[in-house]
């Protein structure tokens, strides 16, 4: 076997056994019904959102379904990752791994491809699903790029949790520590963000949750540090009637550090990892 | 050079990160190995022998590549230094109490094993009837015993086809019909001329097989040699033990039985056989090693220095 051969049939085989593991119970139903359902949900022509937010079309209609994404693919890939590596440190199979011919850093490209192929795979198959349904329902196929963007984008942000799960993960001597950081993280972006945003706009002096144009801007500004936030950020550049006052290139930036920064922290973290 | 030498280390330190008291963020240099040399030459079996936290688990990771050399060098047989990727290509380490779980067997455990080896997968099932699990290679490895559960760390271990073998306390969890057969497997992998490191608590298991014990006391090998020399080396008191049958032949004898005693004391000479009497020795011999009397002996020695 070469090492691409290698690293695909290893990271295929450990896929495998996440996709068909106990907790695929339990995310999978979720994901169909969060990313399709909310796609038939929401291209319902009688829906109404509050807030008078838009669903004219088919790429309003996928940015609002990418709030479901949020909720539930970043679980699922917590839920896959939290225990990717303490689990084998606990039971001392990493010790076994770390002693084989094959190098650390393409140990770790194996587990990045497994969790990696375990939560994005069903996660786009899911959001192709949605797109086929927002068709379906409103007779207007989303543009092209506009589908390659949410893909893009939902695959990133399930990319960025995993790893920042495996990272975690790699830190926890103990499963309760390793649960409790794969959930905290989750939980720190998805839940607690908008609260830590307001509480920085309020020691800046500029009050929250209104439409006044510098919290808009202030908020806007911190999403770059969430990957729930730059997801959204993705997501509007695909919507012409969106602008926060952040720029495409520093919304790219800031996508390329989500992805780069964290791996590499990672492949170092597993370079030295004692088991 | 030694035609025989496989792996030299020279002044090997590894020492394990710890929490600093003085600063709750920082880590310093702990507990680990220092500074030590060893030869290990084909073929031999060489028992690893020491008290808890001695330094013995750290000697293998370190030699196995889990672990960096942070100072030193480990070189191979022609004198070339050899880093962590190069000693995990010839070293097989078998860690100590794996627990093996999931709805994996073991054949497939043992696959993805081989797979990252490089692929050999024509010697998984020639390892598993080596180490007796081949007859359980299907079943999942969540319903495999203790046992079974230890030979399968030990057939991950020799997968490779491994010129040196590090098992760390392969004994454990191994009942005594398993325990004899693991002894003749690495008896006829050193026969082979594999090289055979095995660290244990109990000098029982390692004594009749290994060729040489290495004493490891906070990090150091303080000793290495056979029981005895390690014995006479530390100065292990080990007074002769004669067995007689007939009469008692003195006060401090010990009843054993069946018209046989037992007496401790100085090796045979004119002035005991006159004491023996008329009783008739049955065997005389110094006391054998017990590894907790050698190693009371070495941290004995360690606090008189």
């Amino acid at each position: 076997m070469n090492p691409i051969q290698q690293w695909a049939w290893l990271s295929g085989r450990r896929a495998w056994t996440l996709l068909v593991s106990v907790r695929s119970i339990v995310a999978l139903p979720l994901l169909a019904l969060a990313i399709p359902g909310a796609a038939w949900g929401l291209s319902d022509p009688r829906t109404a959102l509050p807030a008078e937010i838009p669903l004219d079309t088919p790429m309003h209609i996928l940015f609002v379904t990418s709030l479901f994404v949020l909720l539930t693919a970043t679980l699922t890939s917590v839920l896959y990752a939290w225990d990717g590596i303490s689990r084998d440190r606990a039971s001392g199979v990493l010790e076994v791994r770390l002693g084989r011919a094959m190098s650390r850093r393409r140990q770790t490209a194996v587990l990045l491809g497994a969790h990696l192929t375990a939560a994005v795979v069903p996660v786009l198959v899911l959001s192709c699903i949605a797109v086929m349904i927002v068709q379906q329902r409103t007779g207007v196929w989303p543009a092209f790029a506009d589908v390659a963007v949410f893909l893009t984008s939902t695959a990133l942000v399930v990319t960025w949790y995993t790893v920042i799960a495996l990272l975690a993960s790699s830190y926890a001597r103990d499963q309760g520590t390793a649960i409790a950081m794969g959930v905290g993280v989750w939980f720190l972006f998805t839940m607690l963000w908008l609260l830590i945003t307001s509480v920085l706009a309020g020691l800046a002096g500029i009050e929250a949750g209104t439409q006044d144009p510098s919290w808009v801007q202030f908020e806007a500004l911190l999403d770059l540090a969430s990957p729930n936030g730059v997801y959204h950020h993705l997501l509007e550049l695909r919507l012409p009637d969106v602008d926060r006052g952040v720029r495409a290139p520093a919304i790219l930036g800031a996508a390329v550090a989500w992805t780069v920064v964290p791996t590499w922290v990672l492949l170092r973290r597993m370079e030295r990892l004692v088991p | 050079m030694n035609v025989d030498l496989l792996l030299r280390l020279e002044g090997v330190t590894h020492r394990h990160l710890v929490p600093d008291p003085d600063h709750r963020l920082r880590r310093r240099a702990g507990p680990g190995i220092h500074d030590v040399g060893l030869d290990l030459l084909r073929g031999e079996i060489l028992g690893l022998v020491g008290r808890n936290g001695s330094g013995k688990t750290t000697l293998l990771r370190t030699l196995a590549g889990v672990l960096e050399v942070q100072a030193g060098v480990v070189l191979d047989g022609e004198g070339a230094a050899m880093d962590a990727a190069q000693r995990r290509q010839r070293v097989g380490h078998m860690p100590e109490q794996v627990r093996w779980q999931g709805r994996a067997t073991p054949r497939s455990t043992l696959m993805e094993l081989a797979v990252m080896d490089g692929g050999r997968l024509d010697l998984i099932d020639g390892v598993m009837r080596l180490v007796g699990i081949h007859e359980r290679s299907n079943d999942m490895l969540d319903s495999l015993s203790q046992g079974m559960r230890q030979r399968l760390t030990l057939a991950t271990a020799m997968l490779a086809s491994p010129d040196v073998l590090l098992l760390d306390e392969p004994y454990n969890g191994l009942d005594p019909s398993a325990a004899r057969s693991l002894t003749r497997v690495l008896q006829r992998l050193a026969q082979r001329g594999v090289t055979v490191v095995v660290s244990s608590h109990h000098l029982g298991h390692l004594s009749g097989l290994v060729d040489r014990l290495v004493l490891l006391e906070r990090g150091r090998i303080v000793a290495e040699g056979s029981a005895e020399s390690l014995a006479d080396t530390i100065g292990l008191d080990r007074p002769w033990v004669t067995v007689v049958e007939g009469q008692r032949p003195s006060e401090d004898a010990v009843a054993l039985g069946d018209g046989l005693w037992e007496m401790t004391g100085p090796r045979l000479d004119a002035d005991l056989l006159t004491s023996i009497g008329t009783a008739e020795v049955l065997s005389h011999g110094r006391r054998d090693i017990d590894l907790a009397d050698l190693l009371d002996a070495v941290v004995a020695r360690g606090e008189e220095e």
